[in-house]
Parts: structure tokens; C-alpha cells; sequence
């Protein structure tokens, strides 16, 4: 450098005492100012040798005389004064200054270190115009250094938290406006990896919302030099996703305060962003429910019971304000009916043996007098080490809930009221039709009898009978239905003929079927046996509600009916019609009572509407099914399934058919403290059409009988409360209504033999396990008509 | 000797409704018995203070004087075995009808059978009865039988 700097030789030294006068003022303006400045100023000769230095020289630890005559080579790093020389020599070509070469150099301080000083040079130019010196002015970039290695550092380290962290960093040139961008923010972007991206671009994938904030912002920045600290923004990826970038820029300036570039870090913060607002939601949503929901939260002290919170919502329920409330304790505003309950709640609670989660409802005080009702849902909060510390308790307002709840409970205790009033009228009704019905029954019985009547008027009388029978079940209809909603159907199984029952029905629907010319058909399979143990009145009353409702809905066509047995499903019925069909909807409501498959049909067809639920209810008191296969336009198949004896199986157990009969329609009571033993006897007995009653010890044995007659006793032995012949001694004591009746010994000792039994007082013996045989013979004995005494023999016996 | 073995009997049946006193009366004529009826309560009285019956059908519910009138006015001591008619399902006028001293119960409608079974053992029950002081008997005096 110097050789250039002789070549262009010495400037005027100012600096120096031999400054002329006549400048002085001029000197003493340029000394006030160049003291009060920080940059250094130096005035050197075409050497490069200083003649003058500002007073600021002091910032290398020199008065500024003392640099005075030193050169580049005297004080500037060894490294730097290449460079040094050759910006000075620049001076001196035509294109002058090179405006973004790098000036900084490092001075040597006096103490040694090194400061480092941003060189501006220009040529001063002599009067005669030629270069006469060279001014430069120093600043000391040592902290601008010192950031902007910083600033590296930091992009060190953005470079190395992109790589654990997914930060992503980019640097846009101020100039080219071209983004250098770390392959984190291609990835950040969902954009295929490289180097740089057009700033226009970048700007495109910003979120619309946050475009106008983001121009902004790197556009001060470039005007500025200021950097941001922490932004959001929302960009848009390709594939329409959007996605949070959270990120700082800084500003890379040069020596005139010019701004190169702006480097800044992203991070995509989605899911933190997410997360948070999510848990700003719900903090909202919690802050929400306790400060305007109507329930009320509380918080109680395990400790005092006391209330140690009460969300605002506590006035607008109860009238009392929170700080009525605070530090009182609820159970002493709870109702005293309810205080006991209540208490037991919270105690429960405590003990951990309440279910959490569990409401108690009970009623409060409301700050008016009046009583509000309640409900709360309390739970523990524990300490970290497990034990309780207080009570969260959420409680609702349900008063008006209650309130709805007693209207409910009044409206529903007024309808039953209106049920049973009905029901009874009902009741009363069949009453009423039961005794015209009976004389029907019984004088259309007696015609039949009677040889003397022609085929048509036999005729006529069968179909009187028929129709008779047709309404009696109807009138069973209305109180069948309430007996078998109580389970008290009563069903009565004896020897009778399936098919004659089928053609019985099938006859009393012939008129109305000729009337629609409906062809109604009955089929027999072969093997149905002339004889079953069955219910015939429930088997007819059924197959009437199947048949009727088939004549009734079949315009035209056909109607069968079809019967068939097998051993294990016992009997078989099918009602098949042509008629419309039932729709898959109706077909699930069919078999509820009330239930009409069109309730404009019960206005043009007529029926009470349980025809149905009641087969159902029959069929299934009896063991059986009533099933439906349906399908709209391909008409309908009814199929009931009854399991049922063969008549002859009854006679393998050794009595005859007409033997039976004289069982059918006996009222026994069957008294024994073992259940089984009782169902095993019912078992029995119900086939053969026995009505059965149960007494589980002597004395209920006893109570019975004095009620109700009764054909026939079957009595344990041991039983507890009376045993079997205390029970029977007692019966033959009082004057009831089985004071003279059969008492049979129902026995599990094997050596009570009729005689035994006999010198007993008892009129029979059936040992214990009960073969039916045995049972149905002992019955049979007590029951045959020619056991009967004749008058006079007690008198006989008596003398 | 009827189908079921019962021997002739003298019955009074009353039924306020003339059809059931009609049909009854057929059946149970045709069965053997020699029957007499009576249309409401009054009359059964006087009916049955004006000659012995082996047993009365006696219909609960009547106008004037009903069922469970002529069982109360007659007395159990007085009364012949009777077999009452009820158009109730209700267990408590059976019962209240038993206290009364009527042996046995039959619900209307009821078919020819029914009717005759019950009616067959109103007079049955002598026979166990006649069992039973033979048994007291012989347990009194100790002796076997």
C-alpha cells in the first residue's frame, strides 16, 4: 500500500501546530466535533503515513498525537493488511470505492488486544484539485463483530436444532430477494427439497389471513434492519393442509447500515398450537360451566365440612351469595327428612364405599323459605399421598324435574285408577254376558241331543253352538288378557280330539267364508293322533282369533288350517291364507296387544285387538309358540306349536281314557314342603286336567282349606309348622269346607302301605318318588263314584 | 242309576234367570233327580221350609234376596249340601259362599259334564264323611280295622 500512496504523495497536515492561523476556528469546529465523535479519524499522506488522528484514537489506547507519522503496517493485523492496502490502493482507480468490499480490519490496541475498526476511506484532494491525502474514518465494529458472530453461532445452532428439532432456517438475500432455504424448510413447506425459493414464492404459501402481516414484516425488516422476535404464521401446503410455522428473523446489515439480508428461523409448531388451544378451550369451556353454568360446584374441606368454594351460579339457584355460603355447612341446609341420607352419602363417600359417580338427590333451602330439590354428584379429591382432602361436588337443580316426576306419578296413579276402573267394568260385562251365554251353550247342547231334529235343523243348532262358543271367546278374550298379564291364566289339559276342535272352528267361519267365497280348507297329516292331553277350550279359542282373522282379512282366495303332530314338538296347527300379507313393520307390532295391523281396520273389521297377544299369551302358558311368516302380497301362515301327550300315553301309566275324564275339572291341594316334590305332582296332575293349588307347609295346608273346597288333599308327612297328620287331625276338627274331604298321605317312608295309612286317619297313601301311575290310581279311587257310601250306614255303624 | 252313578235325588235349583233354572233343571232331571226350582231367594226360602232336599244349586247373584241371603237366613246346620253358581271370577264370593256353608262352587258358563260332576259329589262328600267317623270311631275305640 504505501507504494501507492507515495506515489500519489503527502497531503497537508492539519493535526500539527504549524496548522495556519487563519483555520484555526475552522480546527477548533472540526476538534469539538471530531471529540465528540467515536469514530476515528485519520488524515494520512499519499505514504499512508498519519498526519493527523482524532482524539478518539483513544479507543485504541493512543493519544492521537501518538499515532502521528505510524503507517497501516505499524498497527494493523497481520492477517488484515493485505487487505488494508489494497482498499486504500482502490482509492486510486477509476472505479473508485468498492462499496461491499470488506473493510473491516483489526487494529492493535496499545495493551495488545485487538479492536476491530470498519475503514471508510476517500481521497482528499489539494486545492490544485489533484489527491492531496487520504481520510479515513474508523468505526469500531468489534460489537457489531461480536454479534454478528452471534448471529453464526446462532446459526450454528439452528442448523443443528433443525436437525434434532425440525427447526428450519433461511437467509433471503435483500438484494436477489432470492430465500436460501435449510432442507427442514422444504420439508416444513411440503415442498420437493432444494436450495432456494423465490420470496414471491414463499409469500404465495402463506395462509391468506397472515400474508398481509407477513409482507409487512420482512418488508420493514429489509427497510429497518430490525429483525422480529417471534412470529406466527399459517402456511398453506400444497396439499391444501395448514400448518403453524413459529419463527425469529435477523437483520444482516453492512457498514452503511444497509440492510444485506434477513435470516430467520421456523419451527412448525401444529400440534403445540393445537394442543394449546384445545387446552385454551377447555380451560374456557371449565371456566364456562363454573362461573355461568346453572350447576352448582363446591368445594368442601374434609377437614371442617365446610364450604371452602362456591361457583357464582350457587345465587341463582339457592338465593343465598357465595359469601353467605362460604364457610357454611351444606347439611345444615338440607331438609331434615333428607339430612339423615345425606349424610350417610357423604360418610359413605369418605369411607370409599360409595360408588363415585353416584347422584343423591335430597332437598335443600332455598334463601326464600321454600325447598329446592337437589341433586349431587360428589367426588374426593385426594392429597398426593392418597388421603382425602376435599369434597368436588357438582349439584343440579332438579326441582322442576321432581316437580314433573309427581305430576307423572299422580297422572300415572289416575290412569291406572282409570285401568282398573275399566277393567272392572269389563269384568262386570263378561259377568253379565256369562249367564245368557251359558243358557245358549247348554240349550243348543240339548238340541243336538235330541234324534228327532232333520239334518238342517241339526244344522242350524250346530252353527248356534259354534257362534255361541264364538263370542264366549270373545268374552274370555277381555278377562283372559288381564289374567294373563296377572299370570294367572288357569289351563286345563284332558283327553280330546285336536281335530274335532279344528273342525268345530273351521265350521263356525263357514257361513262368513261361503259369504266372501273364500275356499276354507282343513288338512289332517297322517299320524295325528285321534287323542291328546290338551286344553281343547284354549287349543279352540286360539285357533278362532287365527282363523277368524285370516276369513277376515283374505278378500279372496283361500283359507286352511292344517294340523300335524310330532312326538317332540307335540301339535302342529298352520292357518295359511292368500290375503295381502302383512308388511315386514307390522309383522314386529302383531303380537302386542291393542295392536291392529291397519287401525282403520278395527272400525270395518271389527275385534278387540288382543285377539293375537292373547294366542301368544296362551300358547306360552301352555308350553307352546304362536309364530308368524308373512310377506306383503304373498299372504300369511299362522303356526302354533302346542307340546302335548298322546291321549294313549296317558293310558300307559294304567288308566283308560274314560278314567281320565273322571279326573279332569278335580280341584287338588297339594301340600309339601319340598318344591319339587309339588312340581313333580303338578306335572302330573295338569295333564290329566287337574286343577292344582300349593301349600308349602301344614299350617298354610290348613289356611287353604278352610277357604276353598277342595276334591282331594295330598299331605306330606313332615312338613314344618304342622306336620301332615297334625294338619289333617286339625282339618277333621273344624267344621270347614274339607272336613269330610279325602286326605291322601303323601309319603317318603317306604313302609306306609294303605293299611298303615289307614290306621293313620288317612283315606290313601302315594309314596315318595311319585310314579304317575301311583298317583293318578290314588286319585282315581278317591275320586270314583263307587266308593260312595250309601246313607244309613252311619247310623248302622253308629249302632 | 245315572251315567255317573248317582242315585235319584230330590234338588233345588234356584236361578232368578229362567233359561239357566230351565236348563239345569233338564239336565239334572235327565240325569235321575227329581228337581224342584225356585226363582229368586224368598222362594227358596219357603221352598226350603216346606220339605227336606238332598241338595240345592243355588245362584249366587239375585235380586231381592241373593245366594249368599238364602245361605245366611237358612243356616249351616239347616242347609243341604249346595252347590253354588257364580258368574265371578272372584275368589273372594266363593269363599265368603263357603264360610256360609255351601260345599262347592261352579263358575258359569259351564258345560253338561261340569255340572253334573259337582252336582255327583255334593253327595260324594257324605261318603267321606262317613269314612272319616269310621275312622274317629274305630281311633276311639281303639279298634283295628
Amino acid at each position: 500500500m504505501p507504494s501507492i500512496a507515495k506515489r500519489t504523495g503527502g497531503p497537508e497536515v492539519h493535526g500539527s501546530p504549524e496548522t495556519a492561523p487563519a483555520e484555526r476556528p475552522r480546527d477548533v469546529t472540526w476538534d469539538v466535533l471530531s471529540e465528540r465523535i467515536n469514530d476515528i479519524i485519520i488524515v494520512a499522506d499519499l505514504e499512508g503515513r498519519a498526519v493527523y488522528a482524532s482524539p478518539s484514537a483513544r479507543t485504541l489506547g493512543y493519544e492521537a498525537y501518538e499515532l502521528i507519522g505510524m503507517t497501516g503496517a505499524d498497527i494493523v493485523h497481520p492477517d488484515d493488511l493485505a487487505r488494508f492496502a489494497a482498499n486504500l490502493t482502490n482509492l486510486f482507480t477509476p472505479d473508485g470505492v468498492d462499496r461491499h468490499a470488506d473493510r473491516e480490519h483489526r487494529f492493535r490496541h496499545r495493551d495488545g488486544s485487538w479492536v476491530w475498526l470498519e475503514g471508510s476511506p476517500s481521497v482528499l484532494p489539494g486545492p490544485d484539485g489533484r489527491p492531496m491525502g487520504i481520510l479515513n474514518v474508523f468505526r469500531d465494529v468489534t460489537e457489531r463483530r461480536a454479534s454478528r458472530e452471534a448471529m453464526w453461532e446462532q446459526s450454528r445452532r439452528a442448523a443443528m436444532a433443525e436437525e434434532v428439532a425440525g427447526v428450519g432456517y433461511w437467509r433471503l438475500d435483500a438484494q436477489s430477494l432470492e430465500a436460501t432455504w435449510s432442507p427442514q424448510m422444504f420439508r416444513m413447506y411440503g415442498l420437493e427439497a432444494g436450495d432456494t425459493i423465490g420470496l414471491a414464492r414463499a409469500m404465495d404459501m402463506v395462509h391468506p389471513d397472515d400474508k398481509v402481516e407477513a409482507d409487512a414484516r420482512v418488508a420493514a425488516s429489509l427497510r429497518s434492519g430490525q429483525g422480529w422476535d417471534e412470529a406466527l404464521t399459517r402456511i398453506v401446503q400444497p396439499d391444501g393442509s395448514v400448518h403453524f410455522l413459529a419463527g425469529r428473523g435477523v437483520c444482516e446489515t453492512n457498514a452503511e447500515g444497509q440492510v444485506t439480508a434477513v435470516f430467520g428461523t421456523a419451527m412448525d409448531v401444529t400440534a403445540q398450537i393445537l394442543a394449546s388451544r384445545a387446552l385454551e378451550d377447555s380451560e374456557r369451556r371449565y371456566r364456562l360451566i363454573t362461573e355461568s353454568a346453572t350447576d352448582m360446584i363446591s368445594l368442601t374441606s374434609c377437614a371442617t365440612g365446610r364450604l371452602s368454594y362456591l361457583s357464582p351460579s350457587l345465587e341463582r339457584v339457592t338465593g343465598y351469595s357465595v359469601d353467605e355460603m362460604l364457610g357454611a355447612r351444606m347439611q345444615d341446609q338440607v331438609h331434615p327428612e333428607d339430612r339423615e341420607a345425606f349424610m350417610a352419602a357423604f360418610g359413605a363417600l369418605m369411607a370409599g364405599t360409595r360408588e363415585p359417580g353416584q347422584a343423591i338427590r335430597f332437598r335443600a333451602r332455598h334463601k326464600d323459605g321454600t325447598w329446592l330439590w337437589l341433586e349431587s354428584n360428589p367426588r374426593l379429591v385426594r392429597a398426593s399421598d392418597g388421603t382425602p382432602t376435599d369434597i368436588i361436588d357438582v349439584t343440579r337443580d332438579v326441582t322442576q324435574q321432581e316437580a314433573l316426576k309427581a305430576q307423572l306419578s299422580d297422572a300415572l296413579a289416575a290412569a291406572e285408577q282409570a285401568a282398573a276402573v275399566k277393567g272392572e267394568f269389563l269384568a262386570n260385562m263378561s259377568h253379565e254376558i256369562r249367564t245368557p251365554l251359558t243358557a245358549v251353550l247348554g240349550f243348543s247342547a240339548l238340541l243336538l241331543e235330541r234324534r228327532d231334529l232333520d239334518a238342517v235343523a241339526q244344522n242350524q243348532v250346530g252353527r248356534i253352538a259354534a257362534a255361541s262358543r264364538a263370542l264366549l271367546a270373545v268374552v274370555n278374550d277381555v278377562l283372559d288378557f288381564s289374567k294373563l298379564e296377572a299370570g294367572e291364566a288357569i289351563i286345563r289339559r284332558r283327553p280330546a280330539s285336536p281335530e274335532r276342535a279344528a273342525r268345530e272352528v273351521l265350521e263356525m267361519f263357514a257361513p262368513q267364508a261361503e259369504a266372501k267365497g273364500l275356499d276354507l280348507r282343513f288338512d289332517a297329516a297322517v299320524g295325528l293322533p285321534k287323542s291328546l292331553l290338551i286344553d281343547d277350550d284354549r287349543l279352540r279359542q286360539i285357533l278362532i282369533n287365527l282363523v277368524g282373522n285370516a276369513v277376515k282379512f283374505t278378500a279372496s282366495g283361500r283359507v286352511s288350517l292344517s294340523l300335524s303332530y310330532d312326538a317332540d314338538a307335540g301339535l302342529i296347527a298352520e292357518v295359511t291364507d292368500s290375503g295381502a300379507g302383512i308388511a315386514p313393520e307390522a309383522l314386529a307390532k302383531l303380537f302386542q296387544r291393542f295392536s291392529q295391523v291397519d287401525a282403520s281396520s278395527t272400525r270395518s273389521k271389527g275385534g278387540t285387538g288382543l285377539g293375537l297377544a292373547i294366542c301368544r299369551g296362551l300358547a306360552d302358558a301352555m308350553g307352546g309358540s304362536v309364530s308368524v311368516v308373512s310377506a306383503l302380497g304373498q299372504g300369511s301362515t299362522f303356526r302354533l306349536t302346542l307340546p302335548a301327550l298322546r291321549g294313549a300315553d296317558a293310558g300307559a301309566v294304567g288308566a283308560s281314557e274314560a278314567d281320565l275324564a273322571l279326573l279332569c275339572g278335580l280341584r287338588v291341594l297339594i301340600a309339601d314342603d319340598n318344591t319339587v316334590n309339588r312340581e313333580l305332582a303338578r306335572a302330573i296332575l295338569e295333564p290329566a286336567g287337574v286343577e292344582v293349588s300349593e301349600a308349602s307347609d301344614g299350617g298354610e295346608a290348613v289356611e287353604m282349606a278352610r277357604q276353598m273346597p277342595f276334591d282331594a288333599i295330598l299331605m306330606d308327612l313332615r312338613m314344618p309348622v304342622l306336620d301332615g297328620q297334625a294338619a289333617m287331625a286339625t282339618l277333621r276338627r273344624e267344621s270347614g269346607p274339607n272336613q269330610h274331604m279325602p286326605v291322601l298321605a303323601f309319603s317318603a317312608d317306604g313302609a306306609m302301605d294303605a293299611a298303615a295309612a289307614a290306621a293313620c286317619g288317612f283315606q290313601g297313601v302315594v309314596c315318595k318318588p311319585t310314579s304317575p301311575e301311583a298317583l293318578l290310581r290314588a286319585l282315581l279311587r278317591v275320586a270314583d263314584p263307587g266308593l260312595q257310601v250309601e246313607e244309613g250306614i252311619p247310623h248302622v255303624a253308629a249302632g | 242309576m245315572s251315567p255317573l252313578g248317582n242315585t235319584a235325588r230330590r234338588i233345588l235349583v234356584v236361578d232368578d234367570d229362567a233359561s239357566i233354572r230351565e236348563l239345569v233343571s233338564i239336565r239334572l232331571t235327565l240325569a235321575g233327580h227329581t228337581v224342584l226350582t225356585a226363582r229368586h231367594g224368598r222362594d227358596a226360602l219357603t221352598r226350603l221350609r216346606e220339605r227336606r232336599y238332598d241338595g240345592m244349586v243355588l245362584d249366587l247373584n239375585m235380586p231381592q234376596l241373593d245366594g249368599f241371603g238364602v245361605l245366611e237366613q237358612i243356616g249351616k246346620h239347616s242347609l243341604p249340601p249346595t252347590l253354588v253358581l257364580t258368574a265371578s271370577h272372584s275368589a273372594a264370593d266363593v269363599e265368603r259362599a263357603i264360610k256360609l256353608g255351601a260345599r262347592d262352587y261352579l263358575s258359569k258358563p259351564f258345560d253338561d259334564r261340569q255340572l253334573l260332576m259337582r252336582v255327583a259329589r255334593l253327595f260324594r262328600v257324605q261318603g267321606s264323611k262317613v269314612i272319616a267317623e269310621i275312622n274317629e270311631l274305630t281311633s276311639l275305640l281303639d279298634l283295628p280295622i
